[in-house]
């Protein structure tokens, strides 16, 4: 969820758009902290990259850590996706059919 | 533009006890929104819960430290029982039965609880200074936990192994 959110935001991908992306679509509150670990995942991983923006003072004096999706992040999404969708496929509760 | 300063005692707590990788960042976004009208009880529950997480992600990373600084705990404890407590048990008795009924209780609760708790998570907190939230929170779950609240301590251990006993668990958590 967090990769997708870094994709959908880009260019500005820092903790602050992140988790309001992730609440605005999943319709439910993030921890800030639960978003930085997830990142740091997703980093150690090779998924994601980052670099730290200009200290603002509109933040205290501290950096922005902006987040890009590297192309191994891209292809597991892409592999994530091809997963579910065949996971998903053929489920007649999805369908409609047997609820 | 005004400038609406968080709550000072909660980002002291976060550069105290908050994990050190992107703490900055993490501070950073905290203060950015809390000035976008956040109220300070929003700003306080991310700050326990970036605690809390970094701790666990600690626990996790650093499993030697963690084993580490559980024996320490255990050590200290041992000492502070056969140095301190056994050679004035006799004075402790006394006293227990000098106090009234009513606070007997919490008197004990704060001598052979609390205090122990307070001096080994300072003792293994100085000791272990990078990892502060981690090690306390360990040495909580770890020493603590079981020799305070038994029954609660096996109930978590069940809830560890198996997710079934997590409802049993929260009901006990909600009784305390």
């Amino acid at each position: 969820m967090v990769l997708l959110a870094v994709m959908r935001i880009s260019d500005d991908a820092y903790g602050v758009p992140i988790a309001r992306e992730i609440e605005n679509i999943s319709g439910r509150g993030v921890a800030r902290g639960s978003v930085y670990f997830a990142l740091e995942r997703l980093e150690a991983k090779g998924l994601v990259s980052s670099a730290l923006g200009e200290p603002t003072a509109a933040r205290g004096g501290r950096a922005k850590r902006y987040f890009h999706v590297t192309a191994r992040g891209v292809r597991e999404v892409r592999d994530t996706r091809r997963t579910l969708t065949r996971l998903w496929e053929g489920l007649p509760q999805l369908e409609g059919l047997g609820v | 533009m005004t400038v609406v300063r968080p709550p000072a005692v909660a980002t002291w707590l976060l550069r105290r006890l908050g994990r050190r990788e992107r703490l900055e960042s993490l501070a950073g976004d905290l203060w950015e929104e809390h000035q976008q009208r956040r109220s300070s009880v929003w700003y306080w529950r991310q700050v326990v819960a970036a605690i809390a997480l970094g701790a666990c992600q600690d626990v996790r990373d650093h499993t030697w430290l963690t084993v580490r600084a559980v024996l320490i705990g255990y050590g200290v404890l041992w000492l502070h029982f056969s140095l301190l407590v056994q050679p004035t048990t006799s004075f402790l008795n006394e006293y227990y039965l000098s106090l009234p009924p009513g606070i007997r209780g919490p008197v004990f609760f704060i001598l052979l609880a609390v205090v122990p708790w307070a001096g080994t998570g300072w003792v293994v907190g100085r000791l272990h200074r990078s990892h502060l939230a981690a090690v306390v929170l360990a040495v909580t779950v770890f020493v603590f936990l079981p020799m305070v609240f038994p029954e609660l301590a096996r109930k978590v251990a069940n809830a560890l192994d198996h997710p079934r006993y997590v409802p049993a668990l929260a009901a006990q958590v909600w009784q305390h």
